[in-house]
């Protein structure tokens, strides 16, 4: 059974609707990269299935129940969200970061048990930040805060994780390095929709693709046969250059001499 | 999943049962010390033997009627302004919000002004017959600052609401909008009124404890308790609030609800408080503040332990007022007092403070 299944989808704002006719399903154990130029809609596609915004028309429905039926606490205990940052005011250590990714599980305070405790710091050591465990968050670098939301949406044990620019603000090594991590997981049964901007992580990490333009589709399957020159510059109104790095690696990028 | 043994690692958790009970039941015991202090001593020294032995002595009478009363509100209002001050400061994710922000403080300002000025005495005055005798005892300004309190906060919610959700920002601006006018329309009734109204206006800006019935505190006591109990039981799902409406979505929170419930009992907590004592500043905005600093901001044992450090902040303020009687001849409002103590030491705190820094590993 898909975990996810988004059918014939329009979503938006009151005044400005946003995506049209998206159709797609996410399977267990799918890591789906959801590309486009900025203002596409991918990041209203995700907050749509996460029921932070509400439907103009078609369907969603997760794992066989419609995306409306789900109580906010049951769909938090399924689905996960991974947010660019978060409020660094409130001043919150990095385990009470965690830990509050239990809290779909626990009673009304939220009280971990042991093994709540236990999850969220072998979580931690997993991601290798055990060391911000007692840092207050307000002190922690972009990369540092993007890892502890990854931490925080595991510990909710979700079905599917939704992550919203994971690499943004990261370098080189940082990138590779969460989308690793977000891979392993994926390997390991759960599903996974990340919006990314660098069509080259994408190629190399993804399982599917999804290419929204203007709120519609332009494209859905799997990178390799879907990622050509000819789309992407369609995706992006931009002269595409493409080249083998050999291993069977192929690159993408901007025809800078054109653009210049 | 990797399965590791923690108990040779320390823990860095903040919020565990046996800290919050140790912290709450020391709070207390410094309540209990201030809530004394507070009924023993004032301007006129009184024997606590004699009072307690002879009902008919003045020390019995001193005490049973006018200190053992105003202790007791004095740990009522302060709990209630520092209680919601913490709740409100999370909801609108600003540490500089406090109880006053959202309307109530105009609101009660200009319902008082406006039954001081219409020379109202007793709430009786105003009621029909049958509701006369149960209203003799609570004053007009009183009654009138309740009920502008819980209007401009109605006011404030409905204005306050951006495509149908009420932004905490939105509500913010609504609130500082809706005192600003409401400061306006009470200078202008400062200006209509006769001198002696006017102190009588000015005095109840100041916030100050008076002397309250049984029947009066038992009531505010438990609309406290109510309030207080409400937003203490909410405090788990504030914390997870104060990450950003989408974040607590996602973590399962009921957002637009769990801030409604949230949001009614600080205004309740907030107008049953104005409605007795006026507008007492500093207490909501400080007490939080600093506890926040020391104990990090989990409102599970922010909000409790800022209830009982406003009761005991305002019951030795109180007790500060009446003790300067024999300096200035005249009693000070208590709000002069927490603003004066309060703000140095605010500053003080906050410069001391270092950022990044947790609280000691002793507590």
């Amino acid at each position: 059974m898909n975990v996810l299944e988004v059918s014939a989808l329009h979503a938006g704002y009151r005044h400005r609707p946003v995506l049209r006719e998206v159709t797609f399903s996410v399977a267990p154990g799918e890591l789906w990269a959801i590309l486009g130029p900025n203002g596409a809609g991918k990041s209203t596609l995700l907050r749509t299935c996460l029921g932070l915004l509400s439907r103009q028309a078609g369907r969603i429905s997760f794992l066989g129940k419609a995306i409306e039926e789900w109580s906010r606490r049951e769909l938090a205990q399924r689905m996960a969200w991974v947010p660019q940052s978060f409020d660094s005011a409130a001043g919150f250590t990095g385990l009470e970061l965690v830990l509050m990714g239990r809290s779909p599980h626990l009673g009304l305070w939220g009280l971990p048990s042991r093994a709540d405790l236990d999850h969220a710091l072998a979580l931690m050591q997993d991601l290798q930040i055990e060391q911000l465990a007692s840092r207050a968050s307000d002190a922690l670098s972009g990369g540092e805060r993007r890892l502890l939301l990854l931490a925080r949406a595991l510990a909710q044990d979700p079905r599917i994780l939704m992550l919203d620019e994971p690499t943004a603000f990261l370098d080189l090594k940082h990138q590779v390095d969460v989308l690793r991590r977000i891979k392993a997981q994926t390997e390991g049964g759960l599903s996974a929709m990340a919006v990314v901007h660098d069509v080259n992580h994408a190629m190399a990490f993804a399982d599917k693709v999804l290419l929204l333009k203007d709120g519609a589709m332009l494209a859905c399957g799997s990178p390799g046969s879907t990622l050509t020159t000819e789309v992407l510059e369609r995706l992006y109104d931009l002269p595409i250059a493409s080249a083998d790095a050999g291993e069977g690696q192929k690159f993408f990028a901007p025809r800078f001499a054109q653009v210049r | 999943m990797m399965r590791m043994e923690h108990s040779s690692i320390e823990v860095p958790l903040r919020f565990t049962i046996r800290r919050a009970a140790a912290l709450i039941l020391g709070l207390a015991a410094v309540v209990v010390i201030a809530f004394a202090a507070s009924a023993r001593f004032g301007e006129q020294p009184i024997s606590l033997s004699i009072a307690l032995a002879d009902p008919t002595s003045t020390d019995a009478a001193i005490f049973w009627s006018l200190r053992l009363p105003r202790a007791v509100l004095a740990i009522i209002i302060g709990a209630a302004l520092a209680a919601s001050g913490s709740a409100l400061q999370g909801l609108m994710r600003n540490p500089l919000a406090d109880p006053f922000v959202l309307g109530v403080s105009g609101g009660a300002a200009l319902g008082a002004t406006l039954a001081i000025a219409a020379g109202l005495g007793s709430a009786a005055q105003l009621a029909p017959e049958p509701l006369r005798a149960a209203l003799a005892r609570l004053s007009a300004p009183a009654l009138f600052a309740f009920a502008g309190s819980i209007g401009a906060t109605a006011l404030v919610f409905a204005g306050g609401r951006v495509q149908g959700q009420s932004s905490p920002y939105a509500l913010l601006l609504t609130g500082v909008i809706f005192n600003a006018f409401a400061s306006a329309a009470i200078t202008a009734v400062k200006a209509l009124v006769n001198p002696e109204k006017l102190g009588e206006i000015l005095y109840w800006l100041a916030g100050t404890l008076g002397y309250e019935n049984a029947w009066t505190l038992a009531l505010a006591a438990l609309l406290q308790a109510l309030a207080i109990g409400t937003m203490w039981m909410n405090a788990g799902k504030l914390n997870l609030l104060m990450l950003g409406d989408d974040d607590a979505a996602s973590l399962g929170v009921s957002v637009g609800p769990t801030r409604l419930v949230l949001l009614l009992a600080a205004s309740l907590s907030v107008a049953g408080a104005v409605a007795l004592s006026g507008l007492i500043g500093f207490v909501g905005l400080i007490v939080p503040h600093v506890l926040r600093l020391w104990l990090g901001p989990d409102q599970r044992l922010l909000l409790p332990c800022s209830a009982f450090g406003g009761a005991a902040f305002l019951a030795l303020s109180d007790l500060a007022t009446r003790m300067l009687f024999s300096v200035f001849h005249t009693e000070l409002p208590v709000g002069v007092v927490t603003a004066l103590v309060g703000g140095p030491f605010f500053l003080l705190v906050l410069h001391r403070r270092r950022v990044g820094s947790l609280s000691p590993s002793w507590l």
